[in-house]
């Protein structure tokens, strides 16, 4: 009898022990290790995160083409800044019995080197060049500046406020398009006292129409744009959809823009000092050391040549400069 | 379409009389008085002298003259030589029109060649070359362009090959006329070159160039009958104002040349303070330019049928 208790409660136990190895597994997160890779590596966000200008500059700096205008156009600043400082000559000063000196000749009144000769009055070229491009290149720079912040806010309020005022502003602005631009500039010249002032004035007063219509052309089509709404949907004052939302969009054409006009103005300049309307005599600005090499080209080419080379440089650079800008400002090319 | 060209003739006449106005009021606003030669004037003189040009009038009656002159064709008389501007201006001009035709005509074809050249032949030196030669155009002022022709091609170039091909001045024969339509042309022939350039690629991409491949047409009626014919339409908008930039880039390039058009008349009475002869070769400057972007406008508007679509639809 007790032997066959025992081997019953024998049987019971192995059939316990079956049943508990049979039973399904409930999960228990401390038996658990991770082997697998990191986590927080794997989801790690591995570019730089970057705006949109810094992706614009980067593809900006990624092309050759926009390096090489740049380092021309710091080149030929850093030139127009720096030389007069440590020239030997002054702009003004003459070495009658050295005029006309070809270049890399040494003037006899102070021994020193004219690198790239003297003009007809014996004044160093090299000196004179750079101060033309001081004065050319300040007001190209100062005269589009001034346009891109008057066209901005001329197009921007005709643009944002659209109705009536819109269609009166811009009739305005195609009236003063109407005439051609170099005879408005003209008549202006004729009018204002000669003078670097009152040539950035003309500039300014026939100038800005471009921005202003690309900028009210610009604003009124990002007004209709889904990601303006949305903020409008969401209650953003007129405020922050014109900061936040408009004016960033609106930058980078506008950048593009100003680009390309400098070399329109450092061509106006030239254009205007070529037909005698340009800075007044003793000073000189690149188109002026043209025009004055113009009348001696036969006999001394290099006196029209430098300022000319100058000239073409300079605006092919910023031409150069601005298809590259717009290139790197075009969303469609973001990558 | 009557309601657009009436719309554009309204802004035409409305700026040639703001023109107007401004030619005016600039005249009486310039410094200087046109009678001052340098000699002293006795005041019976220089009152004679007034009331014969209707300086002693009001203002406004001045100007109401003048308006009416004008629109008679009468600029007035020249303060310098006494002839009348209207007069100066039909002897001049036949030579600025000649000049800035040839520009226009060598501007238009040679750019619209580079520019399908460098769309056709994308990628490749062709392109890149020919947009190099735009790109020049773009950098280089008319002035300088000019005096480099004539300096290398008119000056040089008979030293080598020891006969005189371009002549360095004047407007007299055929091979004269070469180098300042040439000088005069070149910033046109690159904007031309450069938009044609993008409008053939925009157009070559199109899908219906893709059915006149698959229909197995060669590539040369695919580029001339299919592609060019329609991005040419773009180019007649910017010759309107490339009207305007062959006509101001004359003033420097007819001084250059020594050709006797309008443009040296102009630059010389800008140095005479000649205000009469400035005043009515500004007008008819304005006036022709407002003329010929009219007439391009409408002439877009004739060749393009989309124009005449989105009318009827808007």
């Amino acid at each position: 009898m007790s032997k066959k208790k025992e081997l019953a409660a024998q049987l019971a136990a192995q059939a316990e022990a079956r049943r508990a190895a049979a039973a399904p597994y409930t999960p228990n997160a401390a038996d658990f290790q991770w082997v697998g890779p990191d986590a927080s590596s794997r989801e790690a966000i591995a570019r730089p995160s970057m705006s949109f200008f810094q992706d614009a500059m980067r593809r900006l700096f990624s092309s050759k083409k926009a390096i090489v205008c740049i380092a021309l156009i710091l080149l030929i600043v850093v030139f127009c800044v720096f030389y007069p400082m440590i020239s030997p000559f002054t702009e003004q000063e003459q070495h009658v019995t050295h005029s006309n000196a070809a270049m890399f000749s040494v003037c006899p009144d102070t021994g020193k080197m004219h690198i790239l000769g003297t003009d007809t009055l014996g004044r160093d070229l090299m000196t004179r060049a750079a101060m033309g491009g001081r004065l050319s290149l300040a007001m190209a720079l100062t005269a589009v500046v001034v346009n891109g912040v008057i066209g901005l806010v001329y197009g921007g309020v005709s643009g944002y406020v659209g109705g009536w005022l819109d269609n009166i502003m811009m009739r305005a602005v195609e009236i003063i398009n109407g005439i051609p631009y170099l005879i408005l500039l003209i008549v202006l010249m004729m009018v204002l006292d000669t003078g670097v002032s009152s040539m950035i004035l003309a500039y300014i007063l026939v100038g800005w129409t471009g921005i202003a219509r690309m900028t009210r052309g610009q604003i009124v089509s990002l007004k209709e744009q889904e990601f303006v709404i949305a903020a409008k949907a969401m209650g953003a004052k007129p405020r922050r959809i014109l900061f936040k939302h408009l004016i960033p969009n609106l930058l980078s054409v506008i950048i593009v823009q100003m680009t390309m006009a400098i070399p329109g103005m450092i061509f106006n300049e030239s254009f205007l000092s070529f037909i005698g309307l340009g800075v007044p005599v003793p000073a000189s600005s690149w188109g002026q050391l043209a025009n004055d090499g113009f009348d001696r080209f036969r006999l001394y080419p290099s006196q029209m040549m430098i300022p000319a080379v100058l000239i073409c440089v300079t605006m092919l650079s910023f031409n150069l400069l601005g298809d590259a800008l717009r290139d790197a400002f075009d969303p469609k090319l973001r990558r | 379409m009557a309601r657009f060209i009436g719309k554009r003739l309204i802004y035409s006449v409305l700026t040639i009389f703001l023109l107007l106005t401004i030619t005016f009021f600039m005249m009486h606003l310039m410094p200087g008085n046109p009678f001052a030669t340098g000699k002293a004037i006795n005041e019976n003189v220089m009152a004679a002298l007034e009331a014969k040009y209707g300086l002693d009038k009001p203002l406004w009656q001045q100007f109401l003259i003048y308006v009416s002159n004008a629109l008679h064709g009468d600029f007035g008389v020249s303060y310098k030589n006494g002839r009348s501007v209207t007069s100066i201006i039909a002897e001049s001009f036949p030579y600025s029109a000649e000049l800035g035709i040839r520009a226009m005509i060598f501007a238009t074809i040679a750019g619209l060649l580079l520019g399908i050249l460098a769309a056709v032949k994308r990628n490749t030196v062709w392109d890149s070359g020919s947009m190099f030669i735009a790109l020049l155009g773009v950098s280089m002022p008319s002035f300088i362009i000019g005096a480099l022709l004539q300096y290398f091609l008119g000056l040089k170039l008979p030293e080598l090959i020891g006969f005189r091909l371009f002549p360095i001045t004047g407007w007299n024969t055929e091979m004269s006329k070469i180098l300042p339509a040439f000088a005069l042309g070149f910033s046109t022939l690159s904007v031309v070159s450069r938009l044609m350039r993008t409008s053939m690629l925009d157009v070559l991409n199109q899908d219906y160039i893709k059915t006149a491949k698959a229909k197995g047409l060669s590539q040369k009626k695919i580029i001339w009958k299919h592609a060019v014919r329609n991005a040419i339409m773009p180019i007649v908008t910017v010759l309107g104002p490339q009207v305007a930039a062959i006509l101001t880039g004359a003033f420097v390039v007819e001084n250059i040349f020594g050709i006797p058009g309008m443009g040296r008349f102009f630059v010389t009475s800008i140095q005479n303070n000649d205000f009469t002869l400035i005043a009515g070769t500004t007008l008819f400057y304005g006036a022709f330019l407002v003329i010929a972007n009219l007439v391009v406008d409408v002439l877009y508007c004739f060749i393009d049928p989309r124009v005449k679509l989105a009318e009827k639809e808007g």
